[in-house]
């Protein structure tokens, strides 16, 4: 999706009404194009904009999308037909308080821009996601979680306050105390509009982490070594996806030294090439020809071959935002699966079931013959939102290549892995679901989830005007 | 012969009988949601029952030229997308060898070629911002030579052939594909007083034209009709005016 242009602005005047015009309609695509839905685009500047279009919205029943840079794996942000407001430019940091380190953000701030203001200074975000395009709006309503989930909690568990607009009571400042703070924190966007938040960010000396990679050839291995380094701040691991179980055992944690130059943005950003050559923005054209089973075969295979040939050389420092953003080593690289679709699979399961659980996952996609080309593990702890995603659990992300010709059979192994994973007591994440079924979301969110979700919708947003397409798949909304 | 795309969301004006009616049973048969839009209410509402969560009834002039972008807008509201607008709607009235009817004229003009205009433009509109999507206008082998039987019939449909042309050139290269197609003799209620011989049936010619759907460019259905009309638009006038057609 592309940033609004200056001409979109002109027309976009904060002072005009919002009307329906056909010229305004753009397609929008699910990240990894998984999903897609056509759309009414208006640029948020200010917040009339945003009363403006609800307005709008009541006069002529449609329904409203809040819409940042578009990260979501499914459809959870697209809602077809209504009026989309583009958050991108409503995106100012409005303060930042040096001492408390409270920053006080706009919806489409992402979280690359709220770094890159707050780090120089010392301040860091508490988490983040693997994007640093995910914007603050975004993260709030997909309650994200970082690799420090475990010990740092969720995104919005770091936040003193949000002005929240919601359809049927306005705007008002919500608090995490506020009983209805957790269901609009993880919300998904269903109940209105999350206008501005105070982060608390973190105190941070030195812009690095240390990283030691630990290479893992079983499942029991790296399950074991996540639970025996519960110190790590950072844990996350890699499986090898056309192996039974090997992969990449990585903990990190920020240096506490003070490295004042290595909190400058240069320091964490220092070339727009890759391997000093590669444009990052045309370097996923060389990811391209791998992104096939024997491309992704062999690059799997020298991923760990590189851990295993180079162990025990201790821990590596790294900048924090390299560290973090590894979807952002190669700009735009969703486009590799093209013309197929990248369909992620990330479900989490309590840690008693976990091993067997991703052990059979694993073992069904090479059955298949449909192995993902990417596999991660993340440790979890128990998510606050109303929709909850996890409990004490491991959370395993999968990203398969669909494409014309494998598509029914990927369905049939999609299927037959979601009712695997509720049969091991297992969860999905919103922010990355195109298939779960009305009855699978019931499976998903206990039934008092469910029940309090729909109080706060009707409250909130009684007559759907929020609803995106995702929440109409699975029939939670107002009129359930 | 090739499936049709498979399309999500489709608008078919003159939707109510004949090739229109059989486009949205094949759409939705094909899990497609189509906005059925006709005059006639009673053969929409029976399309709706046969495909209850796939067939949306929209009862519309296509004369009724203001009321076009409303009823465009609750089409794509009611279905939640839009990939493909087909305009099929078409009169024929019967005109005999002498007559000269402004009244039937008109009419001719404003189903066959304004109306689609009203439908198209605002088709074109949405597809050129979104930067996709599908036109079809169903026009006529009628309107590729001026025959002495069907004058304005002719001016129509050659009016609507260009007029999509001119849509094609104007939306090539923003990923817009507007298809032009050109049934020969089909056997359908427009055409029933002609008594055509050989006709193609309706089902038959539905599915033709959306297998050809997404080919852009002028499409005839059957290779026979290419040649023949390719030639026929090579005969003199002077030798044209005296074949009895």
């Amino acid at each position: 999706m592309d940033i609004p242009t200056h001409s979109d602005l002109a027309k976009g005047n904060s002072s005009a009404p919002v009307a329906i015009r056909l010229d305004d309609v753009r397609r929008d695509s699910a990240f990894g194009y998984a999903a897609e839905a056509d759309s009414y685009h208006h640029v948020v500047l200010n917040e009339d904009d945003i009363t403006g279009a609800f307005a709008e919205a009541k006069r002529t029943g449609r329904r409203v999308l809040l819409r940042g840079n578009g990260r979501s794996y499914g459809d959870v942000s697209l809602s077809g037909e209504a009026i989309c407001l583009d958050l991108r430019r409503f995106c100012s940091i409005e303060s930042l308080d040096r001492q408390t380190g409270i920053a006080v953000v706009q919806a489409g701030a992402s979280l690359a821009q709220i770094w890159q203001y707050c780090l120089p200074e010392g301040w860091w975000l508490p988490v983040v996601s693997g994007t640093m395009r995910t914007t603050l709006a975004g993260a709030l309503s997909a309650n994200i979680h970082g690799k420090n989930n475990r010990h740092t909690g969720t995104f919005g568990e770091h936040i003193e306050w949000i002005d929240f607009y919601s359809p049927a009571r306005g705007l008002e400042r919500i608090r995490p105390e506020d009983p209805d703070y957790w269901s609009i924190v993880g919300g998904w966007g269903q109940l209105g509009f999350i206008v501005r938040a105070a982060i608390r960010l973190r105190r941070v000396s030195s812009g690095n982490v240390l990283v030691q990679n630990v290479p893992t050839p079983t499942l029991e291995e790296m399950f074991a070594l996540f639970e025996s380094d519960c110190r790590s701040e950072y844990q996350v691991a890699w499986i090898d996806p056309f192996s039974h179980g090997r992969g990449v055992y990585s903990a990190a944690n920020p240096v506490m030294s003070d490295e004042p130059t290595s909190l400058f943005v240069e320091y964490q950003e220092p070339s727009d090439r890759l391997f000093g050559r590669i444009r990052k923005d045309q370097a996923w054209k060389f990811l391209k020809p791998f992104t096939n089973r024997a491309g992704m075969r062999l690059l799997s295979r020298l991923k760990w071959e590189a851990a295993v040939r180079s162990p025990g050389t201790g821990a590596k420092m790294m900048p924090l935002a390299t560290y973090h953003f590894p979807l952002d080593y190669v700009p735009d690289w969703q486009r590799a699966y093209r013309p197929g679709a990248l369909r992620q699979f990330q479900v989490g399961i309590p840690i008693e079931n976990a091993n067997k659980a991703f052990a059979r996952f694993l073992r069904m996609s090479q059955e298949a013959k449909l192995e993902p080309y990417l596999s991660v593990i993340k440790r979890h702890r128990p998510d606050p939102a109303v929709l909850p995603y996890l409990g004490e659990a491991y959370s395993l992300a999968l990203d398969y290549k669909r494409t014309r010709r494998n598509a029914d059979r990927l369905d049939r192994l999609f299927r037959e892995m979601t009712d695997l994973a509720f049969d091991f007591g297992g969860r999905f994440y919103l922010a990355k679901d195109c298939f779960m079924t009305p009855a699978d979301a019931r499976r998903n969110f206990a039934p008092a989830a469910i029940e309090a979700f729909l109080a706060a919708k009707r409250k909130f947003d009684p007559t759907d005007m929020l609803t995106t397409d995702l929440f109409r798949r699975i029939q939670l909304h107002a009129n359930t | 012969m090739r499936n049709p795309p498979a399309y999500k969301y489709a608008i078919i004006v003159g939707a109510s009988s004949g090739i229109g009616a059989e486009m949205v049973r094949l759409l939705a048969e094909g899990g497609c949601t189509v906005a059925a839009v006709a005059r006639r209410e009673a053969p929409l509402k029976e399309l709706a029952r046969e495909f209850p969560n796939r067939v949306i009834p929209i009862v519309h002039d296509v004369t009724d030229f203001a009321k076009i972008p409303e009823v465009f807008l609750r089409c794509t509201d009611a279905m939640g997308g839009l990939d493909l607008v087909i305009y099929n709607s078409g009169v024929m009235p019967d005109v005999a060898p002498t007559e000269f009817d402004f009244a039937k004229d008109r009419q001719m003009i404003e189903v066959n070629l304004l109306g689609a205009i009203g439908w198209l433009d605002l088709a074109a509109e949405r597809f050129q911002a979104s930067r996709r999507g599908v036109i079809v206008a169903v026009g006529s082998v009628a309107g590729d030579r001026g025959r002495r039987g069907q004058p304005v019939y002719n001016a129509s449909k050659a009016g609507l052939s260009t007029y999509v042309e001119a849509l094609r050139n104007r939306l090539s290269g923003r990923g817009v594909i507007v298809t032009t197609v050109k049934p020969g003799p089909v056997e359908t209620d427009m055409t029933a007083h002609l008594g055509f011989r050989g006709a193609m049936s309706a089902p038959d010619a539905a599915r033709l034209i959306l297998a050809k759907s997404a080919r852009g460019s002028e499409q005839y259905l059957k290779f026979s009709h290419r040649v023949i009309f390719a030639t026929i638009r090579l005969i003199p006038s002077w030798i044209f005016r005296h074949i009895p057609i």
